[in-house]
């Protein structure tokens, strides 16, 4: 058998692909990463960034999505959340013929299918280009739910292990911050955020005075700064934030961390700050859609194939090492994809526990939304720059999801489409000339949003499989590759978590208006938050996970998982920072074990 | 008027002199005096031309004709009403509905939106979006003061103190709508 061409490839340049290849290629280590996307958007020479023609797309947009910004590639088709049976297959999204759905969740009082509503995107640099740049811990009872609260499960590693690696990543990513802040109850014990905290949106000034002394169940209502991956000074070479009022989906300054950050240190390690001698850099192939990985009679992974993007030939790429780092509906899409009779692997790769694909999650979002009694000049700077925090835990717990407040800055943007909704709505009343620039005015600068993130209760038949039709044949995309079926439950703990929402929405709409409006309106229904969770669990028991603490794979020692999908919880904070903490945990364990392997490495 | 771009929007033979009409017209409706040519050729040809979705499906435009009477009912009555021929066209453009008002409505979300939008929801989504260049002109941010999405912002920390523009109460019902949720 020949000799591997790389240490260690890497499938997906999204933000824990680009710091894992960052980190090993700072080892010393032969690093390939591939993406499907078409192209890094900067020059790898200098770390110029070259966005010009995301922004333009989005200028030229008529749906302002998440995703409007990034070209829809033939070879790596995306969801939008304006047409996800496009992609998304299965009973809830208008697939033709209709598909029945899956066996009911075995308790049926558990919850009922819905259709899973966030999106990602298949570019180089990953969805954290259009990621809003919270950079909230998990509260320590998360990664201990079934020991306190009795129900889910817990994760292989506590909030302790957990935490030098949070730091980490807040520093990795450069996050702005106000370290004397308690956010709901994750002990940061006096670090401090490497940035000051960005400055509170004139509506969170407003919100913090009138919510003074309110409390819901027991608990304080808090405004407080939200942690956040953008800057609030110069940083990594990046400017602080101007108010583009653009976070999703693009920041049209870089003032918000996106992957390319370490992309170019990968691929260029002497734009690396922390550039050590011995350092390689790592190779790339764009266009590369991942579609299977092989297993040799040893049960290690022997390969990992790729088709080419523009002629669609399949190459082969061998290491001591493979990295899967292609997001949770990607990653268990290939590895569900790679098994057959042929090698024994009838269930897929990865998968002897059964449970690749399962415990889909998002945070569901509820939002509410009143009018203010005084303007609160919005649609100035980021999207949210305050959050509630503090009724992140506790007891109630055990019945009902926790939820965190996202106070937006940029008024009921999400529920009115302000301020276009605004326009519209003058206009059909038929204002013209001063007054309807003042009624715009006037209606667009009082709006208050909240959205509410609610904590999933994780459910085994929320779950990505193959999309076979009702014949069972496999349905693919235009590029010949499996597209993902998404059965996906909304369950009765999260509309639990709603009821309470509601509430406290109620009583803070109450304040907001100078008591003008007693009931918070609530838009139908649920959004998602774009966090696409779970199906590669981490754990400690073969039988009952993918991974174990580090994303290594139970079934096959050379195989890493990486990303949001090895969570087993997710509570009510929004993962990035989890993500980036988890990752560079792994790098560490990677690395150890490449030494090993290979005594490569020459750091 | 400025010369840039203005060639990729070429109008129909029928509406090349009616430009001066129809920066006419939208200077009523917006209440401003200052209005660019480049961008009332831009928004005027976004008005004709209308476009094709992702799955080819054609897009609201208007037709030749109907524009060219809802300019013509604008010129006789801005020509009635000196010095301020609101209140006119309001009562006689706006007010008994038909083509003339939703033409005349779609001039106005132009201007203020940089776009045509779906104006039988409240929410009104965006239909046709005018060329690029037009994007940070569109007058909505300015009447409240915001930031166009996407155009990088002033300085750092702008937001977190009360905006330049003034803005007054009016006495308007909430703007209420149920779910824009699409699977």
């Amino acid at each position: 058998m020949s000799a591997p061409q790389y240490d260690v490839v890497i499938a997906g340049a999204g933000v824990s692909g680009a710091i894992l290849a960052n980190k090993l290629g700072q080892a010393g280590f032969r690093v390939l990463i591939l993406d499907a996307g078409e192209e890094a958007l900067f020059d790898p020479a200098t770390g110029a960034d070259q966005r010009q023609s995301l922004l333009d797309r989005y200028f030229e947009a008529d749906a302002r999505v998440p995703n409007s910004p990034y070209r829809n590639l033939p070879w790596a088709p995306m969801p939008f959340v304006t047409s996800l049976s496009a992609y998304y297959y299965g009973p809830q999204y208008q697939t033709q013929p209709p598909l029945p759905p899956p066996a009911e969740p075995e308790d049926p009082g558990h919850g009922s299918y819905t259709p899973f509503k966030s999106t990602y995107t298949r570019i180089v640099g990953g969805t954290t280009y259009h990621w809003l740049g919270t950079m909230l811990r998990y509260v320590p009872s998360t990664f201990r739910e079934r020991t306190t609260y009795g129900r889910a499960v817990d994760w292989p590693i506590t909030y302790d292990v957990l935490e030098p690696w949070y730091l980490a990543a807040e520093h990795e990513i450069g996050v702005s911050g106000d370290g004397s802040l308690d956010l709901g109850g994750a002990p940061r014990h006096g670090k401090p955020y490497p940035m000051p905290q960005i400055l509170p949106s004139y509506t969170d000034r407003v919100m913090k005075d009138r919510l003074d002394g309110l409390e819901f169940d027991g608990m304080p209502v808090l405004v407080q700064s939200t942690p956040q991956g953008r800057n609030s000074i110069p940083f990594q070479g990046r400017p602080p934030c101007a108010g583009s009022t653009n976070c999703v989906p693009i920041c049209p300054i870089q003032a918000k961390y996106d992957a390319t950050v370490h992309l170019k240190r990968a691929l260029n390690p002497s734009l690396d700050p922390k550039n050590r001698p011995g350092s390689r850099p790592v190779q790339h192939q764009w266009k590369a859609v991942v579609t299977k990985v092989d297993v040799g009679g040893d049960g290690r992974i022997s390969g990992l194939r790729w088709k080419d993007g523009e002629n669609g030939r399949e190459y082969t790429v061998t290491a001591h090492a493979y990295v899967l780092a292609m997001h949770a509906i990607e990653t268990p899409k290939v590895l569900l994809w790679s098994g057959s009779d042929q090698n024994g692997l009838a269930d897929g790769v990865a998968n002897r526990s059964g449970m690749v694909g399962r415990h889909l999650m998002d945070h569901h979002v509820k939002i509410s939304y009143g009018r203010a009694d005084v303007p609160l000049y919005p649609f100035r700077g980021p999207l949210s720059t305050s959050g509630i925090e503090s009724l992140r835990d506790g007891q109630f717990r055990r019945n009902r999801a926790a939820f965190r407040v996202e106070i937006e800055a940029i008024g009921t943007n999400w529920a009115l489409n302000t301020p276009f909704g605004e326009v519209a709505s003058a206009l059909m009343r038929n204002e013209i000339g001063a007054s309807l620039r003042r009624d715009v005015a006037w209606n667009v600068s009082t709006g208050v949003q909240l959205d509410a993130l609610f904590e999933p209760d994780p459910n085994p038949n929320s779950r990505v499989t193959i999309a076979r039709d009702d014949q069972g044949n496999v349905v693919t995309d235009a590029f010949g590759v499996p597209r993902p079926r998404l059965d996906f439950v909304l369950d009765d703990y999260t509309l639990a978590g709603a009821k309470a929402f509601e509430e406290l929405s109620d009583a803070i709409i109450t304040r907001m208006s100078g008591g003008k409006q007693t009931k918070a309106d609530l838009v139908d229904g649920f959004f998602g938050a774009g966090h696409v969770m779970g199906t590669l669990r981490m754990g400690d028991s073969p039988s009952q996970s993918v991974t174990n603490d580090f994303g290594r794979s139970w079934d096959h020692p050379n195989l890493w998982l990486t990303g949001s999908g090895l969570f087993p919880t997710v509570g009510s904070a929004n993962p990035t920072l989890t993500i980036v903490a988890v990752t560079l945990r792994q790098a560490e364990a990677l690395r150890d074990e490449l030494r090993q392997r290979v005594g490569g490495g020459s750091v | 008027m400025s010369a840039r771009h203005t060639h990729e929007w070429v109008l129909p033979a029928e509406l090349e002199t009616e430009l001066p009409r129809f920066m006419a017209l939208s200077r009523i409706l917006v209440d401003r005096d200052e209005l660019e040519d480049w961008i009332g050729q831009a928004y005027l040809f976004t008005l004709v031309r209308g476009s094709a979705d992702r799955e080819g499906k054609a897009r609201p435009a208007y037709s030749i004709a109907d524009i060219l009477i809802t300019l013509e009912t604008s010129a006789e009555i801005l020509d009635r009403n000196p010095p301020d021929p609101t209140a006119a066209i309001k009562e006689q453009m706006l007010e008994p509905g038909g083509q003339v008002a939703v033409v005349t409505r779609s001039i106005a979300t132009l201007w203020y939106c940089a776009a045509l939008l779906d104006l039988t929801s409240p929410q009104g989504f965006i239909t046709v979006t005018a060329p690029k260049q037009t994007y940070p002109t569109a007058l909505v941010w300015q009447a409240f003061g915001g930031n166009p999405m996407g155009i990088p912002g002033p300085y750092y920390g702008n937001w977190s103190y009360p905006g330049t523009v003034p803005i007054r109460p009016i006495a308007t019902e909430p703007n209420k709508v149920a779910s824009k949720e699409e699977a």
